[in-house]
């Protein structure tokens, strides 16, 4: 299609998915049930989620910016036409065209710096955390695994420092409160965020927090996504789930999250089949695919 | 724990024990054991700088080390990071207990100090 007005369905389109991706998708999605049962097909969805909420905003800039154009046609034609008028003819790109270059390209800069910054803080936020337990962790006492640090102190604490060079943390406290085998069900939790590397899978949803602080979905879907975590590190230890269950009373309080985790250990066994996941995974690609389809498919 | 580990937890010991911080002569004299090399021992001291376990004021030609904080603090720090959940750090630390939204957060740590007893 070569009509201009393609491209303003189009942007509409793309500019309704971005509005859905901000706040009602994630608010639905965040109030299933389901990804209790199967929460790395929910992981996978909320990973396809994000992704396509920027493509979705940044794609949405992009047609507009088509549309003011005289450059019409095949995108892939059209999109790098409109690139070079833009920088070698710049007077003669139509207001339109400049507010949704202009746009696109703050945007892909904002959401690449927000995404950057974040991770750099929390990077050098471990660095730091790391060089002091270094410094203060003894070697676990038997039978507690010799790998993993100890701090000598009295609150329970049981933690992982992710990345490159992971650290699975006691606490006195803890290995005093815990019973060996509730000690081991932990342990294997911690174990499960480090292998999965969770501290990824949430990474991009802490800068989309950081990105837009005053959504309120941001903060729903950074905590879900967290509790998702939770729920996997957690059934790596289902063998010792009753085990897993006392450890949760006894090192935490009752809180809505601490609850909810209890309550989920105490039932049936989740989905964890390869094709629910698999049809999670899928989803989230399908989802995260369909901006840029949009845009080769009208366009 | 590794010779370098050990070293530097050797260093930061005789930090902690100078109130009024050390010089790298200083710190070598301190040391237990066979007498290291002063670079050695400076090199050390450049490492946990680095790191911001120590900070160094100049003196004269030479510099005068002290430990950024002392044990009570660093523990207290890794505690802090352990139980805590600032608006900034999120994925710093994965915690058994999972991330809290602070209240809770204030209420656990209530609770952790009166079991403390």
């Amino acid at each position: 299609m070569e009509h201009p007005a393609a491209y303003w369905v189009e942007a509409g389109l793309c500019a309704v998915l971005a509005l859905a991706l901000a706040a009602p998708i994630p608010a639905a999605l965040s109030r299933t049930r389901w990804p209790r049962t199967a929460p790395a097909a929910a992981l996978a969805l909320w990973q396809g989620i994000g992704l396509a909420g920027g493509m979705a905003l940044l794609t949405t800039e992009l047609t507009v910016a088509a549309a003011g154009s005289d450059q019409h046609g095949h995108w892939r034609a059209a999109v790098p036409a409109l690139v070079r008028a833009s920088v070698f003819r710049p007077a003669d790109v139509s207001v339109t065209t400049g507010c949704g270059l202009g746009a696109l390209v703050l945007t892909a800069a904002w959401l690449t710096g927000v995404l950057i910054r974040s991770t750099q803080r929390v990077l050098s936020a471990r660095r730091a955390h790391r060089a002091v337990l270094d410094l203060l962790s003894e070697t676990a006492p038997p039978p507690v695994p010799s790998a993993i640090r100890v701090l000598r102190h009295p609150d329970p604490v049981a933690y992982t420092v992710p990345g490159l060079r992971p650290r699975v943390v006691l606490s006195h406290g803890a290995i005093d409160a815990l019973t060996p085998t509730e000690l081991g069900a932990v342990l294997a939790h911690e174990q499960a965020h480090l292998d999965q590397h969770h501290d990824l899978v949430v990474q991009p949803f802490l800068a989309w927090r950081n990105s837009f602080p005053f959504l309120p979905t941001a903060r729903r879907s950074l905590s879900t996504v967290e509790r998702l975590t939770e729920y996997l590190a957690d059934d790596r230890a289902r063998a010792e789930r009753d085990a897993l269950g006392t450890a949760l009373e006894t090192l935490g309080h009752e809180s809505a999250g601490i609850a909810d985790r209890r309550a989920r250990l105490a039932r049936s066994a989740p989905t964890r089949s390869v094709p629910v996941t698999a049809l999670g995974a899928l989803a989230g690609v399908a989802i995260a695919l369909v901006p840029p389809l949009l845009l080769v498919l009208v366009g | 724990m590794t010779r370098v580990g050990e070293l530097e937890g050797a260093v930061m010991a005789v930090l902690w024990d100078a109130k009024d911080g050390a010089t790298g002569r200083e710190v070598l004299d301190a040391l237990p054991g066979p007498a290291l090399a002063i670079t050695t021992v400076l090199t050390v001291l450049d490492r946990l700088q680095r790191k911001e376990l120590v900070r160094r004021e100049r003196e004269g030609r030479a510099h005068r080390y002290f430990a950024a904080r002392s044990r009570e603090e660093f523990l207290g720090g890794l505690m802090a990071d352990a139980l805590d959940r600032s608006a900034d750090r999120g994925a710093v630390l994965t915690r058994f207990l999972g991330q809290m939204p602070e209240e809770d957060t204030d209420r656990l740590r209530d609770l952790l100090r009166r079991r403390r007893r």
